[in-house]
């Protein structure tokens, strides 16, 4: 495997670079100096690929909500009975894994015994092993594990907003699915599953830390099962249209203060890196800008109570979908919604403040050097970005290049009432 | 880690790392746990971050935050056994990493105006007071939310209803109603002048500036003596005690807290940990293994000691019909431990789980920060190599003893309602 090697000179970092015969993207992103080694190997498979037609295959194959994530707890199991966290534990690695919306990533950290865990890691998730009796016990599980979601206000707050934003992408559905859906698990689909998604192609290595990538790519060479990619998976999404398709959806919970998420879905998805980067930092400048912590709204709103230290933005995104939100606790969320728009109008209207651009845009250079030096964060972000096409380490160089006319731009397409949707959860009134 | 003392009772540690491209630097104000005083540190540590002598209000401040390249602040009273420690730090990208000088200064004039001249110039201003107030009072009130850090809490509080680790880490209302913005501020310049201060760099920075900058900080303070506290030991009750809560909750918790023997924190840590790995510390452990793995009894479960308390809990969540269940596997696989039935392997993956920790923390500015602020705390300056050298010397008997002193003595559920 021939590694490229790209050195970024003003972040001081190196990136190693290369593509498997099967088609596996094997990436190191080396830490001189670092003890700690971090690897993932993930898949292009996460909730919301419910529908897809398999390579070679003419139909469109749907699936029950919580495959991916009910496969990331099997695929820990082994043939002979064990677990493989057990395997790590002799090499003192820590592992884990998750299934986002988007991805489902095996991981560990070590700090000694890299490519002994390395070897564990390649090995156990392309080792699928589903029985009747393995996929009944883990229901068990997966159903504790959806109940403690179901006691929690904030998930709940966040997945009713989804479901109002989206009438049919499958982002408005739990990552775990539901117990009801779970129960109607099978080995024969999670095979199905596993032999589409979990092939080398739709797949990529990141490994970082004080590493070598030679190494790195003869274990891979020794141990991927497979010789040639795979064909393309088509994804699927449903249609969807511009607008939200709920504006207001509300719930009750044994809580003290009620609690808000308010949902902009975005019109624009996918396209190029730069194009996903440039949306990316221009939705959080916009959010930065017009109700961060140094801006008049949150003076104005914080001092007059209505919001409190709670109050946040954020921006999610996926190859297939995104959103813009506002979240946090209190018991002026009809103010807070009001304001919000106010806010949006008169930014439209009047531009954003220039200082307080440029000043955001220090903000996100000084936290991209640091997000460098954790090594799972970053090593986590460069994957959840490699596999919807983005390339991190471009982030500092789009952030210089975005303009103020930029960002007005994405105000006017992102921040409309139409495409809005307020969850609420309010205190059960006794 | 490097101790300066600066005058008597104020010091200075550094613990520097040229690989990271941050630094943080962090004022660490020591204060008994004591319920007089614990709401009126957490009210001190909101109000920090809203006004200063040359930061007027909170959006000047977080303006100036922005300009230090989305600086973090660190503004918090934690607890840390029977102490709470009121922590006034900045965290910011170092000047070698930006190619630039000016940035250093600039976060050690912001942090100095935070921790030492927080206030209007002669006081906290009134509607501050009361907005951090209410804020505070809705945190207390949120605690409630986060069912698993709120049945831990409960259990703290039933278990240690005598002793001041049973006091609720942020305060009591009612304490906060009560105070004035006068009192606040008589209380602020009081535990500025008589408290033990630790001034506290990890990271990437120069050591003769961080010098240069704690003797900056100490120089209008007095010399001090501190309170040196040692956390109060308790032996188990002759009967276990059963706390039961009933709330809106589709999953249930059960928790449950041992008191171990004095110097299971200190002097005898490096067998604890390695007993309470091997017992529910992590993903392989016996608590893992059988109580969810085994049994599908439940989603987490797991264990933890607290260092200064030197008591252990047990946490879990299990439906509501298993709590007898759960808790009696529990109790079978503590006594496993007891009678040393555990295998030299899982000796061997508890020792190389907790080095790989350990040394993790190395690769962090804020986890090195934690295990120095521990050590402060303890009084020692056990290096994280050390740390690792002693716990991969720790024995199979040594492991035993560490169970055997293990002493449950209050079972907390959290339960649905009664229908």
């Amino acid at each position: 495997m021939e590694f490229t090697k790209k050195h970024y000179d003003t972040l001081g970092e190196t990136v190693y670079s290369a593509t498997h015969k099967s088609g596996l993207r094997v990436i190191l992103i080396k830490k001189e100096g670092f003890k700690k080694c971090y690897a993932t190997f993930s898949t292009k498979y996460g909730s919301i690929n419910t529908q897809f037609v398999v390579p070679g295959e003419d139909e469109v194959t749907s699936v029950i909500d919580g495959v991916a994530h009910f496969l990331e707890h099997k695929v820990f199991e082994q043939p002979d009975g064990t677990n493989a966290f057990n395997d790590f534990s002799k090499y003192g690695a820590n592992a884990n894994a998750f299934t986002s919306f988007g991805v489902t990533n095996y991981l560990y950290s070590c700090t000694d015994y890299f490519y002994e865990n390395l070897e564990i890691l390649l090995n156990f998730v392309q080792t699928p092993y589903f029985t009747e009796e393995n996929v009944e016990k883990e229901k068990g599980i997966i159903a504790q594990e959806i109940r403690m979601y179901e006691d929690d206000a904030e998930q709940t707050c966040m997945y009713n907003c989804l479901e109002a934003m989206y009438e049919n992408h499958p982002i408005r559905i739990n990552i775990a699915g539901s117990v009801e859906e779970i129960m109607k698990t099978t080995p024969e689909l999670l095979y199905k599953c596993y032999n589409t998604f979990y092939h080398p192609s739709n797949m990529a290595l990141i490994c970082v830390g004080d590493l070598d990538e030679n190494k790195i790519g003869e274990y891979v060479e020794k141990l991927i099962k497979h010789d040639t990619p795979h064909g393309e998976i088509t994804q699927v999404f449903p249609e969807e249209r511009k607008e939200a398709y709920k504006r207001k959806v509300e719930a009750e919970f044994d809580i003290p203060m009620p609690m808000y998420m308010m949902g902009f879905k975005d019109v624009s998805v996918g396209g190029t890196s730069d194009e996903m980067l440039k949306r990316e930092i221009l939705t959080n400048t916009i959010l930065r800008v017009l109700f961060g912590r140094s801006s008049q709204f949150y003076k104005k709103l914080y001092e007059k109570g209505i919001i409190n230290s709670t109050f946040g933005a954020f921006y999610e995104y996926e190859d297939s979908c995104g959103y813009a939100a506002f979240c946090g606790e209190s018991e002026h969320i009809g103010e807070i919604e009001k304001e919000i728009f106010a806010e949006i109008e008169k930014a439209k209207k009047e531009g954003l403040d220039k200082d307080a651009f440029e000043r955001a845009k220090k903000v996100y250079c000084g936290q991209f050097l640091d997000i460098l030096d954790h090594i799972e964060s970053f090593g986590n972000e460069y994957m959840m970005s490699y596999h919807k096409g983005v390339n991190l380490f471009d982030y500092p160089r789009i952030c210089e290049e975005v303009t103020i006319e930029d960002a007005m731009e994405r105000l006017c397409e992102l921040f409309n009432e139409s495409q809005c949707s307020l969850s609420v959860v309010n205190p059960k009134k006794n | 880690m490097i101790k300066t003392e600066i005058k008597k009772g104020i010091n200075l540690y550094t613990v520097r790392d040229e690989k990271f491209k941050s630094l943080r630097a962090t004022v660490l104000i020591h204060r008994p746990y004591l319920r007089d005083e614990v709401t009126l540190n957490t009210l001190i540590s909101a109000v920090v971050r809203m006004q200063s002598k040359n930061f007027s209000d909170a959006q000047k401040i977080s303006e100036e935050f922005e300009n230090l390249y989305g600086a973090d602040m660190i503004a918090r009273a934690s607890k840390y056994g029977e102490r709470q420690i009121l922590k006034i730090g900045i965290e910011t990208v170092s000047d070698r990493a930006l190619g630039k000088e000016g940035n250093f200064d600039r976060a050690m004039n912001l942090l100095y105006d935070l921790a030492f001249l927080s206030g209007n110039g002669d006081g906290f201003s009134k509607n501050v007071v009361e907005l951090e107030k209410k804020n505070i009072k809705d945190a207390i009130l949120a605690q409630k939310n986060d069912k698993r850090a709120y049945s831990v809490l409960r259990l703290q509080e039933e278990m240690c209803s005598s002793e001041p680790y049973g006091i609720n880490p942020m305060g009591y209302i009612e304490d906060l109603e009560k105070i004035t913005c006068e009192e606040l501020y008589a209380h602020y310049k009081k535990i500025l002048a008589e408290s033990r201060i630790d001034i506290m760099f990890s990271g990437n920075f120069d050591e003769d500036k961080a010098l240069e900058t704690a003797k900056k900080f100490a120089e209008k303070l007095p010399e001090r003596n501190g309170v040196d506290v040692t956390e109060t030991y308790k032996e188990a009750p002759e009967k276990v005690k059963v706390v039961t809560d009933r709330l809106d909750v589709t999953q249930g918790k059960l928790c449950m807290g041992f008191r171990t023997q004095k110097g299971a924190g200190r002097e005898n840590y490096p067998a604890y940990t390695v007993y309470n790995c091997i017992f529910g510390g992590s993903a392989v452990s016996k608590l893992f293994e059988n109580v969810r793995e085994k049994l599908s009894l439940c989603y987490y479960v797991g264990s933890s000691i607290d260092r200064l308390k030197e008591i252990m809990v047990v946490r879990s969540g299990v439906e509501f019909d298993k709590f007898k269940t759960a808790e009696d596997e529990i109790m079978h696989q503590q006594s496993l431990m007891e009678k040393g039935e555990f295998s030299d392997e899982e000796i061997e993956f508890a020792k190389k789980h907790l080095v790989t920790a350990y040394e993790s923390n190395l690769d962090s500015i804020g986890a090195m920060a934690e295990y120095y602020t521990m050590q402060i705390l303890l009084g020692t300056n056990v290096s994280i190599p050390e740390m690792t050298a002693k716990i991969e010397n720790v024995t199979r008997e040594e492991i035993i003893a560490a169970a055997k002193t293990m002493k449950l003595d209050t079972i907390y559920y959290m339960d649905k309602e009664a229908e």
